[in-house]
């Protein structure tokens, strides 16, 4: 290392940048052509000017998708990894192998201490209504429906007001699991309220003919969403439930089939939290190699009004 | 690493190798897919889908026929063909670019990986750096202008035009750009 090699290592940047006064261009230049050292630095940085025209500016910021992205693409893997697919199917349908110890947890602000005990309270509750009040009929409370607009029920254990057909029977209403340990009783009271979700859902784009109810059940770990529609057409589509923000923001529900007739009955689970999210949405995918896993929404509905 | 990665994903797919390849190339994968479809909710959906079929056809992946980050953007280049293909038949949904020539669309995946990949390098040099870099670089000063401008003294910006070329290169390096 000469000194020549020093002031060319402090000049090489405004060399390669070009902006180096005429003298010292050629003090480096003529130091390069001699030096291999100093050749291969200025040969490591003589192409990044080049890089930075790619950028529109010093300050250019590189957009950083949002947190919640994250943990959606690791939901959807934990979803997928839960029971429909395993490593090299390229399709979902195969199982995958039983592993020990739990395998998927509920995550983001579900994990909150608070949310937690929120979410722990609501699927007590949830429980005691469905062992307590499955008797009422037709779902009792409110139902707006008009117009896809949601009618939240604030229903009290034991009234009528329990999700009698909509609600599950046992078990977490967000995993249909068995109940363990549920209390036969509410909480203190002004606590057991179990909001119960009902959406109701129309037809749209290819299926104007459909239309159809959701009700969701949130619960300890996720939201329980019982679905029930009419007028798809059957055979040829697998279909599947989204909530979804306004802001574009989705999160799967899950997928099902119709029945010949083009009715579907069918309890699904989502990590989403009804009141995070404004719409319902069913997206028709056809059931063909190489169709791609996005179709047409056949069915939409708001959460929120 | 990369590789090392999806190994494991072959094996044994598990949670931490997912969130690994996402912290790596995630970020960069949304901000192509910004750039390529103009809608952030379907940038965030496109994203999931990559990474969907990044685990599904993780055995199919073969690092002697491709880097990673060929064969990742080979998938994402397709999904951006399937979202502008279903952009293209939801006229309520009107198709931000929709580009439909592959070899445009290649292009357009390559300019746009670089544009955010330069980006973050340049988010991670100093203010100081960045600056010189600022000046020298994109308003086309000399080094002694830039000293004048900032009231610098010289030596500093020539050191600093230096550092900031070399902050750079390893910034670029570590992500996987060969400068």
């Amino acid at each position: 290392v000469t000194a020549n090699c020093q002031v060319c290592r402090e000049l090489i940047g405004g060399y390669v940048l070009d902006a180096l006064e005429p003298d010292e261009r050629e003090l480096v230049r003529r130091h390069i052509e001699s030096c291999e050292r100093c050749l291969r630095e200025h040969a490591e940085l003589v192409t990044i000017p080049v890089l930075l025209d790619a950028a529109d500016s010093a300050d250019a910021v590189p957009l950083r998708p949002p947190a919640r992205l994250e943990e959606a693409v690791l939901d959807r893997f934990a979803r997928e990894r839960r029971g429909a697919w395993a490593p090299g199917d390229g399709r979902a349908g195969a199982p995958a192998p039983e592993r020990p110890g739990p395998r998927w947890r509920p995550r983001g602000r579900l994990l909150g201490p608070a949310a937690a005990a929120l979410a722990c309270a609501l699927a007590a509750v949830a429980v005691v209504l469905a062992l307590g009040g499955g008797g009422g009929g037709g779902g009792g409370g409110s139902d707006d429906g008009a117009g896809g607009r949601v009618a939240s029920e604030a229903a009290a254990p034991g009234t009528s007001g329990a999700p009698a057909t909509g609600g599950p029977t046992s078990g977490d209403p967000a995993t249909g699991g068995p109940t363990t340990g549920a209390p036969t009783t509410g909480g203190p009271a002004g606590t057991a309220i179990a909001p119960v979700y009902r959406v109701a859902m129309a037809g749209s784009g290819p299926a104007p003919q459909a239309s159809g109810e959701a009700r969701l059940y949130p619960g300890q770990t996720g939201t329980g969403v019982h679905l029930r529609v009419s007028g798809l057409k059957p055979g040829a589509y697998d279909y599947e439930l989204w909530c979804v923000r306004d802001d574009g923001w989705k999160i799967s529900a899950g997928t099902f089939r119709t029945d010949t007739a083009g009715n579907v009955d069918v309890r699904l689970t989502t990590a989403a939290k009804p009141t995070e999210y404004d719409t319902l949405a069913v997206q028709a995918h056809r059931r063909a190699p190489g169709a791609g896993s996005s179709g047409p929404r056949v069915l939409v509905g708001r959460i929120r009004s | 690493m990369s590789t090392t990665l999806m190994k494991s994903l072959q094996v044994d797919a598990s949670e931490q190798t997912v969130r690994a390849l996402y912290r790596t190339y995630g970020g960069e994968l949304y901000g192509f897919a910004v750039n390529c479809l103009g809608d952030r909710g379907l940038a965030e959906e496109l994203v999931q889908d990559v990474f969907t079929r990044v685990w599904r056809n993780a055995d199919k992946f073969d690092p002697e026929r491709a880097s990673f980050r060929t064969w990742l953007y080979g998938i994402a280049r397709n999904a951006v063909i399937d979202s502008n293909r279903r952009r293209s038949v939801r006229p309520s949904l009107p198709a931000h670019e929709a580009d439909s020539d592959p070899e445009a669309l290649t292009d357009s995946i390559e300019q746009s990986v670089l544009r955010w990949q330069v980006a973050a390098a340049l988010e991670r040099l100093t203010p100081e750096h960045r600056e010189v870099i600022r000046l020298a670089h994109f308003q086309g000063l000399t080094l002694r202008e830039v000293s004048e401008r900032t009231g610098l003294p010289l030596g500093t910006v020539k050191s600093r035009a230096s550092y900031a070329l070399r902050g750079l290169r390893l910034a670029l390096e570590e992500m996987g750009v060969d400068p």
